[in-house]
């Protein structure tokens, strides 16, 4: 189910942070971010998110993040609300919409950074949905490793070909063993402080009510 | 219509998990399309939903839709994001949709028509959903080309769906099975 972490932040988490611990971190992280309605300082999150994707070895498409935004941000213009700063092609860009377009798209496009970094395959869900999710995901491998077999020449016939061995095959593996991460001290620590940088930012504008731009 | 299962729980679960991977396998290769939103979609992973409504009922249905949800999540990292949220929202409208006038129409709809109206439900949705999350008014404006694209796509899908039924010695397998 693992793959290996080619990083060593990738490295270091694969071997001492366990999904279920990443994925509490992430569940800590998502009300501090989008709580986070200081615009400069929720931008500077979503860097941090995508830095620890790319650091952890996750492949980092920036332009995805940008048009993502981009999108949003242009169909919150379309409605203008506030003070008129600039006019563009006959377009009126106000002060209100651009705001407002900015936290939605870095909202969406911070929660996939997050997301990326705090889900991983390997987490184990609990109960029967668990299990079966669990099941899913070895079919889903056992389905991708055969995926070149599948011929363009004859689609349907490639697939359902596939579909009856890979099925076959599976039945007689089920139960396959799991290999188990346990969290060290220095992974928790590592997730602490990505938390508290987090939580950090959003206690300061508490503090400072919106100190850059909100 | 009337689906009485002879086949054990176990396999039966078996089943769900198998169609629920072929999902994901589905969504992944969904994935590689690059698109400029990032919850329009295709719709490719719906297609084991829409080839077995005659197969399984109402309630392992709605379990498939549930795993491709939570798999999707965990596979693509989305579980915290909005795209999660409108990845469930829109899967299971789709599913809803395609349950209904599938048990209302029987074969008088084919896999086609079910399809486009799974689609259709499934994309309205989202569309609400993008108007009070992200896009405010501006959504109504890609709500023209988001229908059209997923009509054009679900037709696209239907008539692999019913290619793929009339064919498929695995789809034959099971029926005998369940």
């Amino acid at each position: 189910m693992r793959k290996e972490a080619t990083t060593p932040l990738g490295a270091f988490l694969q071997n001492n942070a366990s999904p279920r611990v990443l994925f509490l971190a992430g569940a800590l992280l998502f009300p501090a971010f989008l709580m986070q309605q200081d615009i400069l300082l929720r931008a500077l999150e979503i860097l941090l998110f995508i830095c620890l994707n790319a650091l952890s070895g996750r492949r980092i498409r920036v332009l995805n993040y940008v048009v993502v935004t981009a999108g949003i941000v242009v169909f919150n213009l379309v409605i203008p609300t506030g003070r008129v700063l600039v006019t563009v092609l006959g377009l009126s860009i106000t002060e209100g919409a651009l705001k407002s377009g900015l936290l939605k798209g870095t909202a969406m496009s911070g929660l996939i950074a997050l997301s990326q970094f705090s889900i991983r395959a390997d987490l184990h869900l609990p109960g029967r949905i668990g299990g079966l999710i669990g099941r899913s995901l070895f079919y889903f491998e056992k389905i991708m490793g055969e995926r070149r077999r599948i011929d363009r020449r004859d689609i349907i016939g490639s697939i359902d070909t596939l579909l009856i061995e890979v099925q076959a095959a599976g039945a007689l593996e089920a139960g396959a063993g799991r290999l188990r991460v346990r969290s060290s001290v220095a992974g928790l620590a590592v997730l602490l402080l990505i938390v508290a940088v987090n939580w950090g930012a959003y206690v300061f504008t508490l503090i400072h009510p919106k100190p850059f731009w909100g | 219509m009337t689906r009485k299962s002879t086949s054990s729980p176990t396999k039966r679960a078996d089943l769900v998990a198998f169609l629920g991977a072929i999902c994901l396998f589905l969504s992944a290769i969904e994935y590689m399309i690059p698109k400029p939103i990032p919850f329009l979609r295709v719709g490719i992973a719906n297609l084991p939903i829409l080839i077995s409504l005659d197969l399984l009922p109402i309630p392992l249905l709605l379990l498939v839709v549930v795993l491709k949800v939570i798999g999707q999540g965990l596979i693509g990292g989305t579980l915290f994001s909005y795209v999660f949220l409108f990845s469930a929202v829109g899967s299971f409208a789709s599913a809803f949709a395609m349950i209904l006038f599938r048990r209302i129409f029987g074969r008088h709809m084919s896999l086609v028509g079910v399809g486009v109206l799974g689609a259709l439900f499934s994309n309205m949705t989202q569309i609400v959903l993008a108007r009070f999350l992200i896009f405010g008014e501006g959504a109504w404006l890609i709500a023209p080309p988001f229908l059209a694209l997923g009509t054009v796509t679900a037709t696209a899908l239907g008539i692999f769906a019913e290619r793929f039924v009339a064919r498929s010695r695995w789809l034959a397998t099971l029926r005998a099975a369940l």
